[in-house]
């Protein structure tokens, strides 16, 4: 994370799986993460919406960026497989109820970072009633949303920032079409799809040879990490740029920051703009 | 009266002022430098000149190295109390042990019914944060699976994680009768309103709530830490004699020694938290010069009395 702090990278995305018990609290690590770096951004990668109220989340974001100098985007999901969230206290939504509280809660998270004196929202899943904005975040924080579904997908191209999925999650052709319906979708919204960031979080080992599965730890991303040399990366990464995407996420299956450092020196100064 | 023989502590209030981020955070590292054992942050999620303090307390634990913080008291209405007690977890493992848990059942419920928490009236609230308390605690020890069926909370089967790096005390801030006996029965600290909103008059008649409570729960009432959230400034002159039906501790350091150790002998507190403006002055005075001087008339208060209480602990045999 330093390495990345100090090697000019623009991200740390940081997961939430709160019901993973050796996990650490995303929201609370962050602002540790934070303080002991200067320059680089951090995102929930993605937070999960059902176990937070997004009232609250939306304060801990402002709050965070405000202590940051503007460092703190905010990554959002539905949350993982019901039963998880269930177990962990949270309401067991369907996918449609899922979608609709993402689309409430981008309003409600919105609604507390604007300039209103009082804001209230009526929805099927959150409500505020004259609710006092506050504080205002130091930055414009952009809401990337993990989606992965049709409908999901859609709402992206309606009312959030960015698109955050997952590879692997998704194949190639997903991915494809999945930037395709964001751009109908924002043009059908009157909204330049352009104004939509695409961000891919690709799990990945930089080297020479491509490891035994075995040998990987288990990722929380469904598919084959992707491995290979510097040289083999800069193609693959191209070809995501090809497909849309303008922000690559990279998820080091080996943590050390020996992948990290790999990425910023024999990488990142090679892609295309660098 | 009742002193429950805790160590003192000493801590400052820190107002999470967001319109001086850097300010706040100067001012932690300073109570930090001093030698403070607390910093104690309010929770209002629905005051917007405040910043998050969950988000604050993870950054000051970022930057000091031996303060403990807490806030004081956490809103328990919009934090779910499974994820309070992981962030809680989280944030005591990161800092090696000091994040303590500071909670109540929220005073302000509209406020936080306006930033979208669930209804309910007093008497639910209170409900709902004897489940949380219960929820939280497991949540630190249990091994397994953590199952929970309350009127307020439920959980399904939650894998509890990761423990604290040490047993994190839950404190409640609670003013009226049935908050007050629901701290005797289950919480291991009283953080009492702010003076100005409870005197010390006032403050011994609800400890006399707590106390009955824990006995009845069959608890020593000394197992519960009394912490005091105290205004004041100092001043070359008392303004007047000190009287338990102050609001606030005005005068010179020795007045100060003399009101808080008056606390602590007699009414039992354990735990001080200055309230006042966060400057260098004010805030070395308290630790440098007041905290030495208490800790020191207490000692002496207590060696005096130990004679006393053996012999109380005889006649009742």
């Amino acid at each position: 994370m330093r390495v990345a702090d100090e090697g000019g990278l623009a991200f740390v995305g940081v997961q939430d799986h709160p019901y993973q018990h050796h996990f650490f609290d995303t929201w609370s690590l962050i602002p540790t993460l934070l303080a002991e770096t200067k320059r680089i951004s951090f995102f929930t990668d993605v937070a999960s919406l059902p176990l937070r109220p997004p009232a609250v989340m939306a304060k801990a974001a402002a709050s965070l960026d405000v202590l940051s100098g503007g460092r703190f985007e905010l990554g959002l999901g539905g949350g993982a497989r019901p039963e998880l969230i269930a177990n962990f206290g949270g309401p067991r939504r369907t996918p449609g109820e899922t979608v609709e509280a993402i689309d409430e809660a981008i309003d409600v998270i919105r609604l507390l970072w604007s300039d209103e004196r009082s804001v209230s929202f009526e929805g099927k899943h959150y409500r505020l009633s004259d609710a006092r904005p506050g504080p205002h975040p130091a930055h414009p924080i952009s809401i990337w949303v993990g989606a992965f579904k049709p409908r999901m997908i859609r709402l992206v191209g309606r009312k959030a920032d960015g698109w955050l999925p997952s590879l692997g999650v998704l194949t190639r052709e997903e991915m494809r079409a999945g930037n395709q319906q964001i751009d109908e979708a924002a043009d059908k919204a009157g909204r330049d799809p352009r104004s939509v960031r695409r961000l891919l979080n690709v799990q990945g080992l930089i080297g020479d040879t491509s490891p035994a599965r075995s040998e990987l730890p288990v990722g929380y991303l469904a598919g084959e990490p992707l491995a290979g040399p510097a040289g083999w990366w800069l193609e693959t990464i191209a070809g995501f740029v090809q497909d849309g995407f303008d922000t690559i996420v990279f998820w080091p299956v080996d943590p050390s920051p020996g992948q990290v450092e790999l990425l910023i020196s024999e990488i990142v100064p090679q892609l295309p703009g660098s | 009266m009742t002193d429950y023989g805790h160590e003192l502590e000493f801590g400052y209030f820190l107002v999470p002022e967001a319109s001086d981020p850097s300010g706040v955070l100067e001012t932690a590292r300073l109570a930090d430098r001093l030698g403070y054992d607390l910093l104690a942050v309010q929770d209002h999620p629905y005051q917007p000149a405040h910043l998050d303090a969950l988000a604050l307390l993870g950054a000051i634990l970022a930057q000091t190295e031996r303060i403990r913080v807490f806030q004081d008291v956490g809103n328990l209405p919009l934090r779910p109390p499974a994820a309070f007690a992981k962030a809680a977890a989280t944030l005591d493992l990161l800092s090696g042990g000091r994040f303590e848990a500071g909670l109540g059942a929220g005073g302000f419920l509209d406020s936080a019914q306006a930033m979208g928490a669930s209804a309910r009236t007093p008497g639910q609230s209170l409900e709902a944060l004897e489940e949380a308390i219960v929820i939280i605690r497991a949540w630190w020890t249990t091994a397994g699976v953590l199952r929970f069926h309350g009127r307020h909370y439920v959980l399904e089967g939650a894998r509890p994680g990761p423990k604290p790096a040490h047993p994190i005390g839950i404190w409640l801030g609670a003013a009226k009768p049935r908050a007050l006996a629901l701290t005797g029965r289950k919480a291991d600290g009283w953080a009492a309103p702010l003076m100005n909103y409870l005197p010390p008059a006032q403050a011994a008649a609800a400890q006399r709530v707590i106390d009955a409570a824990a006995s009845a729960a069959g608890r020593d009432p000394r197992e519960i830490r009394r912490i005091y959230n105290v205004p004041g400034a100092f001043t070359a002159n008392p303004s007047a004699p000190a009287s338990d039906t102050d609001q606030a501790i005005i005068g010179p350091p020795e007045h100060w020694a003399a009101v808080l150790t008056h606390l602590a002998l007699d009414l039992g507190f354990g735990t001080f938290i200055l309230l006042g403006p966060p400057n260098h002055d004010l805030l070395r005075t308290f630790i440098v010069d007041v905290a030495p001087d208490v800790r020191e008339r207490v000692a002496a208060g207590r060696a005096h009395a130990e004679p006393v209480a053996a012999t109380a602990d005889h006649s009742s045999q």
